[in-house]
């Protein structure tokens, strides 16, 4: 919008012509426009009037909110610095310098961003591309063709991401285990330009030690938010209890009783693997542990995920699979019983996936709760005891839909295969069947009963 | 799985301590060591002794000799250090970001991150300090013998250039803390880069209110140092020299517009200690004119004048003849220049006597060239009295050598040191915030 303005002030100043006479009939274009198009969009039509505002309502109706931030950002302050720009002779040199700059800088970036949105509005309202250039150049003829002309329907309304809350019962809090892991989450939630967002919300669960739990969920559902909330890493509102012990209250001890795998071999490749381990276990192990006893459990470690013939390779040199259990491999090392794994078969192919998760069951035999995300939970569902279901609810907030042993699970669900179970939870638009609020219902229902 | 993992009771276990953040210190830094053999970090040692090679090639004749050779050997290994450190390190912390994330969440401390960087950085700047010096000093570049805190000069230039050198190297850790991936930190690079060239401000005229700025640049604050060590306010100004030289050319023609009038007439100003003892110069009572005329033309001759023509074309010798032939047929030839007992009292007659002063006070065209001028004058002692009389005309504050000026210097390289590994741990402390 910017840049119509730009030609017009400078067309208007070579043909001596008030800017105003231009700048009234435009802004009144622009704002008719986009008056109409929020009321398409189920957006209170009042936002058009406000300058900046309605730049990101705009790109929220174009489903480009995180562009529309910035996209009202950079034409606040372009405005602010053409205000100081009208008193620039009175300005010091630095102060115009700096002025100077911050226009030129704000007003590129809106330019860009406006173009991004620009873009989102066309495929909202699946117009032609060609638009994009009357946007740019005419932003308050295209709005007034698009809010007036009912040829120019959005695809979909914000009104869907924003519906009235159902009443939905969310269960209750659980009481701690003395040994095992027991998630209270009520919430959890960003605040992101002044929005809060809710990730998470009413997870309440127990997990039994010698436990090994499969995390399945759509895209989005929350799985890895989930399990950063219950290691303590991104603290959420919930009481998180492990073995007795407070994971939020006590985080600096507990955080070594908690092994966190990321699902990409966070490794530095230019180290041996005997190397990368030791270290691993000065910093993980106790302080009071002897180097002698370190060692041991390094060579212990190497044994148990068949890295010993390769200690002293370098990381980098390591097949895909022996990457992933040296990573593995580094938070074992401190014993913890609480052992999550975000995708840790990811680039493996069946025979190694596998194999992997047979050490998994392995360190669960041995009184550990492993809890584990896998995109591909059919081929070794024989292995896990447990499933947690997380999916998106109405409002896109990732819920509890189901907790509990896996044949309980496909009874609850009524399918066999876990994808099965995923395909029905996710969004239509996802390719799934949309049953995620159903089964979120009934699985709260159950809990309290 | 083995059987003899042994597994303790969690509430016993919660009492251990783990590794503080010297013990954790001590780990990265022995992980940064085997780094620089597997990352070819070594690679920087070379790149710096080259970068040194080239530079001192440029500046070896001219530093510590003259001022302009001073300034700019002063501004070239500036950014010799700054490109130095900020190549050591603007890579190592984004390049593995994600890893330092996993590690902070399995108990790494920023602070011993940031120090293990800043011990093994220290270790590289000095090898390439050390080694800097030992290319220049390979390249001939002349160092002051004595320095002022250490026996050698050199040596203390190289804690300069290990401040600059580390200080910028620290500039581009908190850099590299900072942005997100290592596209992102070499473009920022070069901005990093020109801000130091052009806030040096010693090669570059800046606006006055830019002053702020340019404190907050290592390299204003190295620049001025090594200057200062340099003993830049006494060196001599070798332009001005080079200028006048430039001149001496043959093929440059010259007319000089000469009025002997006005040149007699500054020889009436006895407040110029030369010229009172001209005139008090005893003037012999055998002296003719005739034998005047003899020695005016031996003292054209002398400085090589016989040759300049006066307006007309007529040669200056060739007036001298035609005065004595004038003199001759007159019976003046012989006639003793008497009356005047000093060469003043001559010269003030000269001027007193009113057709010999209308003729004096007329203004002669001379054709020559600069080349002939020069060879009017002694060059050397010319040369001599232009190097001493630039010496300290561009002095400045900022360059006095005293311990007292290099020692807050190096405070405030130190300080930069301190302040840009603080805002390293600041930046990584908020690691955590990163989007997945």
């Amino acid at each position: 919008m910017l840049i119509i303005r730009l030609i017009i002030a400078v067309w208007c100043s070579e043909a001596d012509v008030p800017f105003i006479y231009w700048a009234i009939p435009m802004t009144v274009l622009l704002t008719v426009g986009l008056w109409r198009m929020f009321v398409k969009s189920n957006i209170r039509p009042v936002w058009a009037l406000i300058p900046c505002a309605r730049d990101y309502k705009l790109s929220v109706s174009a489903n480009r909110e995180p562009d529309g931030r910035t996209l009202s950002v950079s034409l606040a302050v372009y405005t602010l610095t053409s205000v100081f720009g009208l008193f620039s002779d009175s300005l010091s040199e630095r102060a115009r310098l700096i002025v100077g700059v911050t226009a030129v800088v704000s007003f590129l970036v809106h330019f860009i961003y406006s173009i991004r949105v620009y873009r989102g509005l066309i495929e909202v309202y699946q117009a032609r591309r060609r638009w994009l250039l009357i946007w740019v150049f005419l932003p308050g003829l295209a709005a007034s063709i698009w809010g007036v002309s009912d040829r120019f329907r959005p695809r979909w309304k914000v009104e869907d991401l924003r519906r009235e809350q159902k009443a939905t019962f969310g269960g209750k809090d659980i009481s701690p285990m003395r040994q095992g892991l027991t998630v209270n989450l009520r919430e959890r939630s960003v605040t992101e330009f002044f929005q809060k967002k809710i990730l998470l919300r009413d997870i309440h669960l127990s997990i039994d030690p010698g436990r090994m739990v499969l995390l399945l969920g759509g895209s989005g559902a929350g799985k890895t938010t989930f399990l950063n909330a219950v290691n303590g890493y991104e603290k959420a509102n919930a009481k998180v209890m492990l073995n007795g012990g407070d994971v939020y209250g006590d985080y600096k001890k507990m955080k070594y009783e908690v092994g966190f795998v990321p699902q990409q071999e966070l490794v530095r490749g230019k180290d041996t693997v005997l190397h990368t381990l030791m270290d691993a276990s000065r910093l993980r192990l106790p302080a009071e542990v002897t180097s002698s006893v370190r060692k041991a459990r390094v060579n212990e470690v190497m044994d148990i995920f068949g890295l010993a013939p390769v200690k002293n390779s370098l990381v980098e040199k390591l097949s895909g699979g022996q990457k992933k259990r040296l990573s593995i491999a580094m938070e074992f090392i401190s014993n913890p019983s609480l052992f999550i794994l975000d995708e840790p078969d990811s680039g493996l192919d069946g025979v190694m996936a596998r194999d992997l998760m047979k050490e998994l069951r392995a360190i669960a035999n041995q009184g550990k709760i492993v809890i584990v995300i896998t995109h591909t939970p059919d081929r070794v569902i024989d292995l896990f005891d447990d499933v947690i279901v997380l999916a998106k609810d109405h409002q896109r907030t990732g819920r509890l839909a189901f907790f509990g042993p896996v044949q309980e699970a496909r009874a609850f669900f009524g399918k066999h295969e876990m994808e099965q179970i995923v395909r029905s939870i996710n969004r239509p638009e996802e390719g799934g069947e949309g049953h995620a609020d159903e089964f979120i219902q009934r699985f709260a229902e159950v809990q309290h009963v | 799985m083995s059987e003899n993992t042994v597994r303790k009771s969690p509430a016993r276990r919660l009492h251990f301590s783990h590794r503080g953040r010297i013990a954790q210190t001590g780990i990265y830094f022995g992980k940064l060591c085997r780094m620089f053999i597997y990352q070819s970090d070594w690679k920087v040692l070379p790149m710096a002794a080259l970068i040194a090679a080239v530079v001192s090639m440029v500046v070896r004749n001219t530093f510590f000799l003259t001022m302009e050779g001073t300034l700019k050997g002063a501004f070239a290994l500036t950014c010799v250090s700054i490109w130095n450190g900020c190549f050591n390190s603007i890579q190592v912390i984004c390049r593995e970001r994600p890893i330092l994330k996993r590690e902070h969440r399995s108990g790494l401390h920023i602070t011993s991150y940031v120090f293990s960087h800043m011990l093994y950085q220290a270790l590289l700047c000095l090898a390439q300090t050390l080694l800097t010096l030992y290319i220049c000093r390979l390249m001939k570049v002349r160092f002051p013998s004595e320095g002022m805190f250490t026996r050698w000069m050199m040596l203390d230039i190289g804690v300069t250039v290990f401040l600059i050198t580390f200080a910028s190297d620290m500039l581009a850790l908190w850099i590299s803390a900072l942005v997100r991936n290592t596209t992102t930190a070499m473009t920022v690079m070069p901005f990093i880069l020109i801000f130091q060239l052009v806030f040096s401000g010693g090669i570059f005229k800046m606006p006055s209110w830019t002053k702020d700025v340019s404190r907050l640049s290592i390299s204003n604050c190295g620049l001025k140092c090594i200057a200062a060590q340099a003993d830049y306010n006494n060196t001599p100004m070798s332009s001005v020299w080079t200028a006048i030289k430039r001149l001496d050319n043959p093929n440059k023609d010259l007319t000089l517009n000469i009025n002997p009038g006005k040149l007699l007439s500054t020889l009436q100003d006895e407040e110029i200690e030369p010229i009172r003892q001209l005139r008090q110069m005893p003037i012999t009572d055998k002296l003719t004119v005739n034998a005047a005329l003899t020695e005016l033309e031996s003292a054209v001759n002398a400085i090589g004048a016989e040759h300049f023509e006066l307006s007309g074309g007529m040669p200056l010798t060739e007036v001298l003849t035609s005065i004595r032939l004038y003199a001759v047929s007159e019976g003046y030839a012989d006639r003793r220049i008497a009356g005047f007992d000093t060469v003043g009292e001559l010269i003030d007659y000269v001027l007193s006597f009113p057709y010999l002063s209308e003729k004096l006070n007329k203004t002669y065209k001379v054709d020559t060239n600069m080349h002939e001028i020069f060879k009017l004058v002694d060059e050397n002692r010319l040369k001599e009295i232009v190097t001493d009389s630039t010496k300290g005309i561009n002095y400045s504050k900022a360059y006095i050598k005293s311990e007292k000026n290099i020692l807050s210097y190096w405070e405030n390289l130190a300080l930069f040191v301190i302040g840009f590994a603080l805002l390293a741990i600041i930046t990584l402390e908020f690691i955590d915030k990163d989007k997945r």
